[in-house]
Protein backbone atom coordinates (compact mmCIF):
# COMPACT_ATOMS: atom_id res chain seq x y z
CA UNK A 1 0.00 0.00 0.00
CA UNK A 2 2.72 2.43 1.03
CA UNK A 3 4.60 1.79 -2.25
CA UNK A 4 1.48 2.72 -4.25
CA UNK A 5 1.10 5.92 -2.26
CA UNK A 6 4.82 6.72 -2.74
CA UNK A 7 4.46 6.25 -6.52
CA UNK A 8 1.35 8.43 -6.56
CA UNK A 9 3.27 11.11 -4.66
CA UNK A 10 5.97 11.29 -7.34
CA UNK A 11 7.22 14.74 -8.34
CA UNK A 12 7.16 13.57 -11.99
CA UNK A 13 3.36 13.36 -11.77
CA UNK A 14 3.22 16.90 -10.36
CA UNK A 15 5.37 18.31 -13.16
CA UNK A 16 3.44 16.37 -15.85
CA UNK A 17 0.10 17.63 -14.52
CA UNK A 18 1.33 21.22 -14.37
CA UNK A 19 2.55 20.89 -17.98
CA UNK A 20 -0.84 19.58 -19.07
CA UNK A 21 -2.57 22.47 -17.29
CA UNK A 22 -0.31 24.93 -19.10
CA UNK A 23 -1.15 23.35 -22.48
CA UNK A 24 -4.88 23.28 -21.71
CA UNK A 25 -4.90 26.90 -20.57
CA UNK A 26 -3.07 28.07 -23.69
CA UNK A 27 -5.10 25.91 -26.05
CA UNK A 28 -8.41 26.79 -24.40
CA UNK A 29 -7.63 30.51 -24.57
CA UNK A 30 -6.84 30.29 -28.28
CA UNK A 31 -9.88 28.10 -28.97
CA UNK A 32 -12.33 30.42 -27.24
CA UNK A 33 -11.52 33.18 -29.72
CA UNK A 34 -12.93 30.97 -32.49
CA UNK A 35 -15.56 28.86 -30.76
CA UNK A 36 -16.74 31.10 -27.97
CA UNK A 37 -16.08 31.13 -24.27
CA UNK A 38 -18.77 28.66 -23.22
CA UNK A 39 -17.83 25.87 -25.68
CA UNK A 40 -14.12 26.27 -24.95
CA UNK A 41 -14.80 26.10 -21.22
CA UNK A 42 -16.92 22.95 -21.58
CA UNK A 43 -14.36 21.26 -23.84
CA UNK A 44 -11.05 22.10 -22.18
CA UNK A 45 -11.86 22.83 -18.55
CA UNK A 46 -15.11 21.11 -17.57
CA UNK A 47 -14.59 17.78 -19.35
CA UNK A 48 -12.71 14.69 -18.22
CA UNK A 49 -11.50 13.94 -21.75
CA UNK A 50 -12.00 15.35 -25.21
CA UNK A 51 -11.08 14.03 -28.64
CA UNK A 52 -8.60 15.68 -30.99
CA UNK A 53 -9.88 15.36 -34.55
CA UNK A 54 -12.37 12.83 -33.18
CA UNK A 55 -9.64 10.20 -32.82
CA UNK A 56 -7.02 11.02 -30.20
CA UNK A 57 -8.18 11.36 -26.59
CA UNK A 58 -6.70 14.19 -24.55
CA UNK A 59 -7.27 14.75 -20.83
CA UNK A 60 -9.42 17.73 -19.88
CA UNK A 61 -8.53 20.01 -16.96
CA UNK A 62 -10.98 18.12 -14.73
CA UNK A 63 -8.98 14.86 -15.02
CA UNK A 64 -5.64 16.63 -14.65
CA UNK A 65 -6.78 18.43 -11.51
CA UNK A 66 -8.05 15.18 -10.00
CA UNK A 67 -4.65 13.52 -10.61
CA UNK A 68 -2.88 16.57 -9.16
CA UNK A 69 -5.15 16.50 -6.10
CA UNK A 70 -4.43 12.80 -5.48
CA UNK A 71 -0.72 13.51 -6.01
CA UNK A 72 -0.87 16.29 -3.41
CA UNK A 73 -2.71 14.10 -0.88
CA UNK A 74 -0.15 11.31 -1.30
CA UNK A 75 2.73 13.81 -1.07
CA UNK A 76 1.24 15.07 2.20
CA UNK A 77 1.33 11.47 3.43
CA UNK A 78 4.86 10.47 2.44
CA UNK A 79 6.93 13.60 1.75
CA UNK A 80 5.95 16.14 4.38
CA UNK A 81 7.89 16.08 7.65
CA UNK A 82 5.47 16.76 10.47
CA UNK A 83 7.62 18.92 12.80
CA UNK A 84 7.11 22.43 14.18
CA UNK A 85 9.96 23.82 12.11
CA UNK A 86 8.09 22.63 8.97
CA UNK A 87 4.82 24.30 10.07
CA UNK A 88 4.96 26.86 7.26
CA UNK A 89 5.27 24.23 4.54
CA UNK A 90 2.52 22.09 6.09
CA UNK A 91 0.11 25.06 6.29
CA UNK A 92 0.93 26.06 2.68
CA UNK A 93 0.27 22.50 1.58
CA UNK A 94 -3.07 22.50 3.41
CA UNK A 95 -3.91 25.79 1.65
CA UNK A 96 -3.20 24.20 -1.75
CA UNK A 97 -5.43 21.25 -0.90
CA UNK A 98 -8.14 23.70 0.13
CA UNK A 99 -7.89 25.29 -3.34
CA UNK A 100 -8.77 21.94 -4.88
CA UNK A 101 -11.58 21.37 -2.41
CA UNK A 102 -13.03 24.82 -3.13
CA UNK A 103 -12.79 24.18 -6.90
CA UNK A 104 -14.68 20.92 -6.37
CA UNK A 105 -17.39 22.55 -4.23
CA UNK A 106 -17.83 25.47 -6.65
CA UNK A 107 -17.87 23.23 -9.74
CA UNK A 108 -20.52 20.91 -8.33
CA UNK A 109 -22.47 23.36 -6.23
CA UNK A 110 -22.53 26.67 -8.07
CA UNK A 111 -25.24 27.80 -10.45
CA UNK A 112 -25.63 30.87 -12.61
CA UNK A 113 -29.00 31.95 -13.87
CA UNK A 114 -31.06 35.09 -14.31
CA UNK A 115 -34.51 36.46 -13.61
CA UNK A 116 -36.35 39.10 -15.63
CA UNK A 117 -39.29 40.83 -14.04
CA UNK A 118 -41.66 43.57 -15.10
CA UNK A 119 -42.66 46.08 -12.45
CA UNK A 120 -45.08 44.48 -9.95
CA UNK A 121 -44.20 41.03 -11.27
CA UNK A 122 -42.80 38.38 -8.93
CA UNK A 123 -41.47 34.84 -9.13
CA UNK A 124 -39.70 32.15 -7.13
CA UNK A 125 -37.78 30.79 -10.13
CA UNK A 126 -34.68 31.86 -11.99
CA UNK A 127 -33.90 30.85 -15.57
CA UNK A 128 -30.78 29.08 -16.83
CA UNK A 129 -28.70 30.75 -19.52
CA UNK A 130 -27.95 27.67 -21.61
CA UNK A 131 -29.80 24.66 -20.24
CA UNK A 132 -33.28 23.53 -21.25
CA UNK A 133 -36.01 21.40 -19.73
CA UNK A 134 -39.15 19.67 -20.85
CA UNK A 135 -41.76 20.60 -18.27
CA UNK A 136 -45.30 19.44 -17.72
CA UNK A 137 -47.98 20.73 -15.38
CA UNK A 138 -51.70 20.42 -14.77
CA UNK A 139 -53.86 23.42 -15.57
CA UNK A 140 -56.39 24.87 -13.20
CA UNK A 141 -54.70 23.88 -9.94
CA UNK A 142 -54.29 26.36 -7.12
CA UNK A 143 -50.60 25.55 -6.81
CA UNK A 144 -48.72 25.08 -10.07
CA UNK A 145 -46.71 21.91 -9.58
CA UNK A 146 -44.24 21.45 -12.42
CA UNK A 147 -42.56 18.15 -13.34
CA UNK A 148 -39.46 18.64 -15.46
CA UNK A 149 -36.73 16.67 -17.22
CA UNK A 150 -33.41 18.20 -18.25
CA UNK A 151 -33.38 17.99 -22.02
CA UNK A 152 -29.65 18.45 -22.67
CA UNK A 153 -29.06 14.69 -22.85
CA UNK A 154 -32.28 13.62 -24.60
CA UNK A 155 -31.80 10.70 -26.96
CA UNK A 156 -34.17 9.24 -29.54
CA UNK A 157 -36.11 6.37 -28.01
CA UNK A 158 -35.84 7.74 -24.47
CA UNK A 159 -39.02 7.62 -22.40
CA UNK A 160 -39.89 10.26 -19.80
CA UNK A 161 -42.30 9.09 -17.13
CA UNK A 162 -44.67 11.34 -15.23
CA UNK A 163 -46.20 8.74 -12.86
CA UNK A 164 -47.98 11.40 -10.79
CA UNK A 165 -50.20 12.18 -13.80
CA UNK A 166 -50.17 8.75 -15.44
CA UNK A 167 -48.49 10.17 -18.55
CA UNK A 168 -45.31 9.29 -20.42
CA UNK A 169 -43.55 11.14 -23.20
CA UNK A 170 -41.33 9.35 -25.67
CA UNK A 171 -38.55 11.23 -27.45
CA UNK A 172 -38.84 10.54 -31.19
CA UNK A 173 -36.31 13.14 -32.35
CA UNK A 174 -34.40 15.84 -30.48
CA UNK A 175 -32.38 18.61 -32.08
CA UNK A 176 -30.08 20.78 -30.02
CA UNK A 177 -30.44 23.73 -32.35
CA UNK A 178 -33.11 24.00 -34.99
CA UNK A 179 -35.48 26.21 -36.91
CA UNK A 180 -39.24 25.82 -36.88
CA UNK A 181 -41.57 26.07 -39.86
CA UNK A 182 -45.33 26.13 -40.24
CA UNK A 183 -45.26 24.28 -43.55
CA UNK A 184 -44.38 20.70 -44.28
CA UNK A 185 -44.33 18.49 -47.38
CA UNK A 186 -45.29 15.48 -45.27
CA UNK A 187 -48.93 15.08 -44.31
CA UNK A 188 -48.68 14.10 -40.67
CA UNK A 189 -50.90 15.05 -37.76
CA UNK A 190 -48.52 16.68 -35.30
CA UNK A 191 -49.92 18.83 -32.55
CA UNK A 192 -48.29 22.17 -31.64
CA UNK A 193 -49.69 25.31 -29.98
CA UNK A 194 -47.99 27.67 -32.47
CA UNK A 195 -48.87 25.72 -35.65
CA UNK A 196 -45.32 24.39 -36.12
CA UNK A 197 -45.25 21.41 -38.49
CA UNK A 198 -41.55 20.91 -39.14
CA UNK A 199 -38.15 21.34 -37.49
CA UNK A 200 -34.88 21.66 -39.40
CA UNK A 201 -31.60 21.01 -37.64
CA UNK A 202 -28.98 23.80 -37.89
CA UNK A 203 -25.37 24.12 -36.69
CA UNK A 204 -24.80 24.65 -33.00
CA UNK A 205 -24.13 28.33 -32.39
CA UNK A 206 -20.88 29.25 -30.61
CA UNK A 207 -22.98 31.53 -28.44
CA UNK A 208 -25.01 28.90 -26.58
CA UNK A 209 -27.76 31.38 -25.66
CA UNK A 210 -28.66 31.56 -29.37
CA UNK A 211 -29.36 27.82 -29.68
CA UNK A 212 -33.04 26.89 -29.70
CA UNK A 213 -33.68 23.17 -29.34
CA UNK A 214 -36.74 21.35 -30.55
CA UNK A 215 -38.10 17.86 -30.78
CA UNK A 216 -40.84 15.53 -31.85
CA UNK A 217 -42.40 13.60 -28.99
CA UNK A 218 -45.08 10.95 -28.57
CA UNK A 219 -47.45 11.23 -25.63
CA UNK A 220 -48.65 8.03 -23.95
CA UNK A 221 -51.63 7.91 -21.62
CA UNK A 222 -53.40 10.95 -23.09
CA UNK A 223 -57.03 10.89 -24.28
CA UNK A 224 -55.86 11.04 -27.90
CA UNK A 225 -54.05 7.83 -28.83
CA UNK A 226 -50.71 8.01 -30.69
CA UNK A 227 -50.54 11.73 -29.96
CA UNK A 228 -47.48 13.29 -31.57
CA UNK A 229 -46.39 16.77 -30.55
CA UNK A 230 -43.68 19.20 -31.66
CA UNK A 231 -42.03 21.31 -29.03
CA UNK A 232 -39.72 24.21 -29.93
CA UNK A 233 -37.63 26.25 -27.50
CA UNK A 234 -38.22 29.42 -29.49
CA UNK A 235 -42.00 29.42 -29.10
CA UNK A 236 -43.57 31.19 -26.16
CA UNK A 237 -46.56 28.86 -25.89
CA UNK A 238 -47.12 25.55 -24.13
CA UNK A 239 -48.82 22.68 -25.96
CA UNK A 240 -52.00 21.39 -24.35
CA UNK A 241 -52.83 17.70 -23.89
CA UNK A 242 -55.75 16.04 -22.17
CA UNK A 243 -56.03 13.02 -19.92
CA UNK A 244 -59.46 11.92 -18.75
CA UNK A 245 -60.73 15.35 -19.77
CA UNK A 246 -58.22 17.11 -17.51
CA UNK A 247 -55.99 19.64 -19.31
CA UNK A 248 -52.21 19.52 -18.98
CA UNK A 249 -49.57 21.58 -20.72
CA UNK A 250 -46.11 20.58 -21.85
CA UNK A 251 -43.37 22.94 -22.90
CA UNK A 252 -39.71 22.99 -23.89
CA UNK A 253 -38.27 25.98 -22.06
CA UNK A 254 -35.07 27.21 -20.45
CA UNK A 255 -34.35 25.29 -17.24
CA UNK A 256 -35.80 26.80 -14.09
CA UNK A 257 -34.09 26.88 -10.69
CA UNK A 258 -35.95 27.27 -7.42
CA UNK A 259 -35.09 30.24 -5.27
CA UNK A 260 -35.60 29.99 -1.48
CA UNK A 261 -37.74 33.13 -1.65
CA UNK A 262 -40.19 34.96 -3.90
CA UNK A 263 -38.81 38.13 -5.42
CA UNK A 264 -41.16 40.89 -6.60
CA UNK A 265 -39.98 43.93 -8.55
CA UNK A 266 -41.64 46.99 -7.00
CA UNK A 267 -39.89 49.70 -8.97
CA UNK A 268 -37.16 49.96 -11.59
CA UNK A 269 -35.21 53.22 -11.82
CA UNK A 270 -32.84 54.28 -14.55
CA UNK A 271 -30.63 57.35 -14.92
CA UNK A 272 -29.08 58.29 -18.24
CA UNK A 273 -26.09 60.46 -19.01
CA UNK A 274 -27.28 63.99 -19.76
CA UNK A 275 -28.51 64.53 -23.34
CA UNK A 276 -27.90 60.89 -24.27
CA UNK A 277 -29.84 57.64 -24.12
CA UNK A 278 -26.91 55.80 -22.52
CA UNK A 279 -27.73 54.44 -19.08
CA UNK A 280 -25.60 55.87 -16.29
CA UNK A 281 -27.01 53.66 -13.56
CA UNK A 282 -30.03 51.54 -12.89
CA UNK A 283 -31.45 49.91 -9.80
CA UNK A 284 -34.31 47.67 -8.76
CA UNK A 285 -36.40 48.07 -5.64
CA UNK A 286 -37.61 44.57 -4.77
CA UNK A 287 -39.58 42.77 -2.12
CA UNK A 288 -38.02 39.53 -0.87
CA UNK A 289 -40.74 37.27 0.54
CA UNK A 290 -39.33 34.43 2.65
CA UNK A 291 -41.07 31.02 2.93
CA UNK A 292 -42.30 32.13 6.40
CA UNK A 293 -44.12 35.02 4.72
CA UNK A 294 -41.83 37.78 5.98
CA UNK A 295 -41.39 40.56 3.41
CA UNK A 296 -38.25 42.66 3.22
CA UNK A 297 -37.70 45.60 0.88
CA UNK A 298 -34.24 45.69 -0.72
CA UNK A 299 -32.60 47.98 -3.28
CA UNK A 300 -30.39 46.12 -5.77
CA UNK A 301 -28.13 48.43 -7.74
CA UNK A 302 -25.14 48.03 -10.01
CA UNK A 303 -22.57 47.88 -7.20
CA UNK A 304 -24.80 46.64 -4.41
CA UNK A 305 -25.99 43.08 -4.94
CA UNK A 306 -28.47 41.31 -2.70
CA UNK A 307 -27.09 38.40 -0.68
CA UNK A 308 -29.55 35.85 0.69
CA UNK A 309 -28.19 32.57 2.09
CA UNK A 310 -26.07 31.07 -0.71
CA UNK A 311 -27.59 33.33 -3.38
CA UNK A 312 -26.28 36.61 -4.69
CA UNK A 313 -28.47 38.73 -6.99
CA UNK A 314 -26.80 41.36 -9.15
CA UNK A 315 -28.42 44.09 -11.24
CA UNK A 316 -27.56 42.84 -14.70
CA UNK A 317 -29.55 44.72 -17.35
CA UNK A 318 -32.92 46.17 -18.25
CA UNK A 319 -35.36 46.51 -21.12
CA UNK A 320 -38.21 48.77 -22.07
CA UNK A 321 -41.24 46.93 -23.45
CA UNK A 322 -43.31 48.00 -26.40
CA UNK A 323 -45.93 49.63 -24.17
CA UNK A 324 -43.32 51.48 -22.15
CA UNK A 325 -43.25 48.97 -19.30
CA UNK A 326 -39.86 48.52 -17.66
CA UNK A 327 -38.21 45.14 -17.17
CA UNK A 328 -35.28 44.49 -14.88
CA UNK A 329 -32.91 41.53 -15.35
CA UNK A 330 -31.07 40.29 -12.29
CA UNK A 331 -28.33 37.69 -12.52
CA UNK A 332 -28.60 35.04 -9.83
CA UNK A 333 -25.47 33.27 -8.61
CA UNK A 334 -25.69 30.36 -6.20
CA UNK A 335 -22.28 29.59 -4.76
CA UNK A 336 -22.12 27.71 -1.48
CA UNK A 337 -18.34 27.74 -1.58
CA UNK A 338 -17.83 31.40 -2.38
CA UNK A 339 -15.66 31.98 0.72
CA UNK A 340 -13.46 28.91 0.18
CA UNK A 341 -11.05 30.49 -2.38
CA UNK A 342 -10.46 33.37 0.05
CA UNK A 343 -9.81 30.95 2.92
CA UNK A 344 -7.45 28.91 0.71
CA UNK A 345 -5.51 31.99 -0.41
CA UNK A 346 -5.24 33.22 3.18
CA UNK A 347 -4.02 29.79 4.34
CA UNK A 348 -1.31 29.70 1.66
CA UNK A 349 -0.21 33.27 2.49
CA UNK A 350 -0.06 32.50 6.21
CA UNK A 351 1.88 29.29 5.51
CA UNK A 352 4.42 31.09 3.34
CA UNK A 353 4.76 33.88 5.89
CA UNK A 354 5.37 31.43 8.73
CA UNK A 355 7.91 29.56 6.59
CA UNK A 356 9.76 32.81 5.81
CA UNK A 357 9.83 33.79 9.49
CA UNK A 358 11.10 30.33 10.52
CA UNK A 359 13.79 30.44 7.79
CA UNK A 360 14.80 33.87 9.08
CA UNK A 361 15.20 32.52 12.61
CA UNK A 362 17.14 29.53 11.30
CA UNK A 363 19.63 31.82 9.50
CA UNK A 364 20.11 33.96 12.60
CA UNK A 365 20.87 30.90 14.75
CA UNK A 366 23.49 29.71 12.21
CA UNK A 367 25.23 33.11 12.36
CA UNK B 1 -4.97 4.89 9.84
CA UNK B 2 -3.43 7.49 7.54
CA UNK B 3 -3.53 5.01 4.64
CA UNK B 4 -7.20 4.32 5.29
CA UNK B 5 -7.91 8.04 5.23
CA UNK B 6 -6.19 8.35 1.86
CA UNK B 7 -8.18 5.42 0.46
CA UNK B 8 -11.40 7.08 1.66
CA UNK B 9 -10.41 10.35 -0.02
CA UNK B 10 -9.60 8.52 -3.26
CA UNK B 11 -12.95 6.74 -3.12
CA UNK B 12 -14.77 10.06 -2.70
CA UNK B 13 -12.82 11.41 -5.67
CA UNK B 14 -13.86 8.52 -7.90
CA UNK B 15 -17.51 8.71 -6.85
CA UNK B 16 -17.57 12.41 -7.62
CA UNK B 17 -16.45 11.99 -11.22
CA UNK B 18 -19.99 12.04 -12.51
CA UNK B 19 -22.18 14.38 -14.55
CA UNK B 20 -23.53 17.44 -12.81
CA UNK B 21 -26.88 17.36 -14.48
CA UNK B 22 -30.05 16.35 -12.65
CA UNK B 23 -32.61 14.18 -14.34
CA UNK B 24 -36.14 14.41 -13.02
CA UNK B 25 -37.32 17.36 -10.94
CA UNK B 26 -40.52 18.54 -9.35
CA UNK B 27 -41.09 22.08 -8.10
CA UNK B 28 -43.80 24.56 -7.30
CA UNK B 29 -43.89 27.60 -9.56
CA UNK B 30 -45.07 30.81 -7.92
CA UNK B 31 -45.78 33.74 -10.23
CA UNK B 32 -47.14 37.13 -9.28
CA UNK B 33 -48.73 38.81 -12.30
CA UNK B 34 -47.59 42.32 -13.16
CA UNK B 35 -50.18 45.07 -12.97
CA UNK B 36 -51.37 45.99 -16.49
CA UNK B 37 -51.34 49.71 -15.65
CA UNK B 38 -48.49 51.63 -17.24
CA UNK B 39 -46.71 53.97 -14.83
CA UNK B 40 -47.86 57.60 -15.16
CA UNK B 41 -44.29 58.87 -15.40
CA UNK B 42 -43.06 56.08 -17.72
CA UNK B 43 -41.13 57.03 -20.86
CA UNK B 44 -43.31 57.50 -23.94
CA UNK B 45 -42.59 55.18 -26.83
CA UNK B 46 -41.10 57.80 -29.11
CA UNK B 47 -38.35 58.87 -26.75
CA UNK B 48 -36.31 57.38 -23.91
CA UNK B 49 -34.74 60.30 -22.11
CA UNK B 50 -33.70 60.86 -18.49
CA UNK B 51 -35.47 59.61 -15.39
CA UNK B 52 -38.78 61.27 -14.63
CA UNK B 53 -37.46 62.05 -11.15
CA UNK B 54 -34.98 64.54 -12.60
CA UNK B 55 -37.71 66.29 -14.56
CA UNK B 56 -38.67 65.64 -18.19
CA UNK B 57 -36.77 67.18 -21.04
CA UNK B 58 -38.55 69.60 -23.38
CA UNK B 59 -38.97 66.87 -25.99
CA UNK B 60 -40.68 64.49 -23.54
CA UNK B 61 -42.95 67.26 -22.27
CA UNK B 62 -44.08 68.05 -25.79
CA UNK B 63 -44.78 64.37 -26.48
CA UNK B 64 -46.81 63.97 -23.30
CA UNK B 65 -48.80 67.17 -23.81
CA UNK B 66 -49.63 66.25 -27.37
CA UNK B 67 -50.59 62.71 -26.50
CA UNK B 68 -54.29 62.13 -26.80
CA UNK B 69 -56.45 59.55 -25.14
CA UNK B 70 -59.37 60.07 -27.46
CA UNK B 71 -58.92 58.99 -31.03
CA UNK B 72 -58.20 61.73 -33.59
CA UNK B 73 -58.55 59.24 -36.43
CA UNK B 74 -60.84 56.54 -37.75
CA UNK B 75 -60.05 53.29 -39.51
CA UNK B 76 -61.58 50.18 -41.08
CA UNK B 77 -61.07 47.00 -39.09
CA UNK B 78 -59.75 44.10 -41.24
CA UNK B 79 -62.37 41.33 -41.31
CA UNK B 80 -60.09 38.67 -39.80
CA UNK B 81 -58.96 40.81 -36.86
CA UNK B 82 -60.58 41.41 -33.50
CA UNK B 83 -60.63 45.00 -32.24
CA UNK B 84 -60.38 45.89 -28.55
CA UNK B 85 -60.44 49.32 -27.01
CA UNK B 86 -57.09 50.80 -26.09
CA UNK B 87 -56.07 52.74 -23.01
CA UNK B 88 -53.73 55.65 -22.42
CA UNK B 89 -51.59 56.29 -25.49
CA UNK B 90 -52.92 53.18 -27.20
CA UNK B 91 -55.98 54.14 -29.21
CA UNK B 92 -56.92 50.60 -30.15
CA UNK B 93 -55.55 47.05 -30.20
CA UNK B 94 -56.17 44.34 -32.79
CA UNK B 95 -55.53 40.65 -32.51
CA UNK B 96 -55.63 37.79 -34.99
CA UNK B 97 -56.55 34.21 -34.15
CA UNK B 98 -53.95 31.41 -33.95
CA UNK B 99 -51.98 30.00 -35.67
CA UNK B 100 -51.20 33.41 -37.22
CA UNK B 101 -51.53 35.35 -33.95
CA UNK B 102 -50.40 38.95 -34.06
CA UNK B 103 -50.76 41.95 -31.81
CA UNK B 104 -51.40 45.26 -33.58
CA UNK B 105 -51.95 48.63 -32.01
CA UNK B 106 -52.40 52.26 -33.01
CA UNK B 107 -50.59 54.71 -30.74
CA UNK B 108 -50.82 58.48 -30.90
CA UNK B 109 -48.00 60.65 -29.56
CA UNK B 110 -47.52 64.41 -29.67
CA UNK B 111 -44.92 66.11 -31.86
CA UNK B 112 -42.50 64.08 -33.97
CA UNK B 113 -42.12 61.59 -31.09
CA UNK B 114 -38.40 61.00 -31.52
CA UNK B 115 -38.35 61.13 -35.31
CA UNK B 116 -38.80 58.51 -38.03
CA UNK B 117 -35.24 57.14 -38.19
CA UNK B 118 -34.75 56.87 -34.42
CA UNK B 119 -37.95 54.87 -34.05
CA UNK B 120 -37.07 52.46 -36.89
CA UNK B 121 -33.59 51.88 -35.44
CA UNK B 122 -35.11 51.25 -32.01
CA UNK B 123 -37.56 48.70 -33.48
CA UNK B 124 -34.67 46.94 -35.26
CA UNK B 125 -33.03 46.51 -31.86
CA UNK B 126 -36.28 45.39 -30.22
CA UNK B 127 -36.61 42.39 -32.54
CA UNK B 128 -32.89 41.59 -32.34
CA UNK B 129 -32.01 42.18 -35.97
CA UNK B 130 -28.25 42.56 -36.41
CA UNK B 131 -27.35 44.97 -39.20
CA UNK B 132 -24.08 46.61 -40.14
CA UNK B 133 -24.02 50.39 -40.56
CA UNK B 134 -24.20 50.04 -44.35
CA UNK B 135 -27.09 47.57 -44.22
CA UNK B 136 -29.01 49.84 -41.86
CA UNK B 137 -28.46 52.83 -44.13
CA UNK B 138 -29.62 50.81 -47.14
CA UNK B 139 -32.74 49.62 -45.32
CA UNK B 140 -33.68 53.12 -44.17
CA UNK B 141 -33.08 54.43 -47.67
CA UNK B 142 -35.45 51.83 -49.15
CA UNK B 143 -38.42 53.07 -47.10
CA UNK B 144 -40.64 55.36 -49.14
CA UNK B 145 -43.46 57.65 -48.09
CA UNK B 146 -46.87 56.75 -49.49
CA UNK B 147 -50.41 58.09 -49.04
CA UNK B 148 -53.45 56.61 -47.33
CA UNK B 149 -56.79 56.56 -49.18
CA UNK B 150 -57.55 59.99 -47.69
CA UNK B 151 -54.14 61.45 -48.59
CA UNK B 152 -52.36 61.20 -45.22
CA UNK B 153 -48.58 60.68 -45.53
CA UNK B 154 -47.57 57.21 -44.34
CA UNK B 155 -44.35 55.18 -44.36
CA UNK B 156 -44.72 51.41 -44.00
CA UNK B 157 -41.78 49.50 -42.54
CA UNK B 158 -41.71 45.76 -43.26
CA UNK B 159 -39.03 44.11 -41.12
CA UNK B 160 -39.61 40.67 -42.68
CA UNK B 161 -37.72 42.06 -45.72
CA UNK B 162 -34.50 41.93 -43.67
CA UNK B 163 -35.34 38.59 -42.05
CA UNK B 164 -35.61 36.49 -45.20
CA UNK B 165 -33.11 33.89 -43.94
CA UNK B 166 -34.73 33.59 -40.53
CA UNK B 167 -37.16 30.83 -39.60
CA UNK B 168 -40.93 31.18 -39.22
CA UNK B 169 -40.85 31.59 -35.43
CA UNK B 170 -38.41 34.51 -35.43
CA UNK B 171 -39.95 37.53 -33.66
CA UNK B 172 -40.83 40.10 -36.29
CA UNK B 173 -42.70 43.30 -36.84
CA UNK B 174 -44.41 45.48 -39.38
CA UNK B 175 -44.98 49.13 -38.60
CA UNK B 176 -46.29 52.31 -40.13
CA UNK B 177 -45.76 55.94 -39.18
CA UNK B 178 -48.27 58.65 -40.10
CA UNK B 179 -47.14 62.21 -39.46
CA UNK B 180 -50.06 64.49 -38.65
CA UNK B 181 -50.04 68.10 -37.58
CA UNK B 182 -48.77 68.25 -34.01
CA UNK B 183 -48.84 64.49 -33.52
CA UNK B 184 -47.53 61.18 -34.86
CA UNK B 185 -49.43 57.93 -35.29
CA UNK B 186 -47.59 54.63 -34.87
CA UNK B 187 -49.25 51.47 -36.15
CA UNK B 188 -47.28 48.44 -34.97
CA UNK B 189 -47.93 44.79 -35.66
CA UNK B 190 -45.81 42.25 -33.77
CA UNK B 191 -45.68 38.48 -33.84
CA UNK B 192 -43.54 35.75 -35.28
CA UNK B 193 -42.33 36.07 -38.87
CA UNK B 194 -44.79 33.75 -40.57
CA UNK B 195 -47.73 35.39 -38.73
CA UNK B 196 -46.55 38.83 -39.87
CA UNK B 197 -46.21 37.62 -43.45
CA UNK B 198 -49.70 36.10 -43.36
CA UNK B 199 -51.21 39.30 -41.95
CA UNK B 200 -49.46 41.78 -44.25
CA UNK B 201 -52.55 42.27 -46.35
CA UNK B 202 -54.75 43.02 -43.31
CA UNK B 203 -52.13 45.40 -41.91
CA UNK B 204 -51.93 47.40 -45.10
CA UNK B 205 -55.74 47.39 -45.33
CA UNK B 206 -55.86 48.97 -41.84
CA UNK B 207 -53.07 51.48 -42.45
CA UNK B 208 -54.38 52.80 -45.77
CA UNK B 209 -57.90 53.13 -44.34
CA UNK B 210 -56.82 55.56 -41.59
CA UNK B 211 -58.39 58.98 -41.93
CA UNK B 212 -58.71 62.07 -39.78
CA UNK B 213 -61.91 62.53 -37.82
CA UNK B 214 -63.57 65.77 -38.85
CA UNK B 215 -63.79 68.25 -35.93
CA UNK B 216 -67.27 69.39 -35.00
Amino acid sequence: MIRIIKNLASLKITVTCLSFLFILTLWGTLDQAQNGLYLAQEKFFNSLFFMIKGVIPFPGARSVLWVLFINLICAARVRLIYQWKQAGIIITHIGLLLFFISAFVIFHGSLESNITLAEQEGSNLSTAYHKWELSLWKLGEEKKQVLAFDSDHFQSGQKLDFPKYGLSIGVKKYLRNCEAYRTSDVEEHIHNASGIKRLESIDINTEPGRNFPGGIFEVYGADEKDLKIILYGGEGKATAIQKNGVPYVVRLRRKRYILPFVIKLKDFRKETHPNTQMARSYESLVDIISPEGITREVLISMNKPLRYKDFTLYQSSYAIGQEGQEFSTLSVVKNAGRLLPYISSLTVCVGLLIHLILMGFKKKRRK
Amino acid sequence: MKNILIVVVLAVCLMSCNNRSEENRSYEEIHIEASKQVKKNSEPQGSMKGSAKKGSSKGSEQIMKGTVTTSPVSWVVPSVWLETKGSGMRLVTFKAEPPNSIDCSIISLGGIAGGFEANVIRWIGQINIQLTGEEQKKFLGSLKEEKTTTGLPVTVVDFTDIQKEKNDMTPSMMAAIIQLEGKTLFIKMTGDKSAIVNNKGSFKELVYSISLLKSK
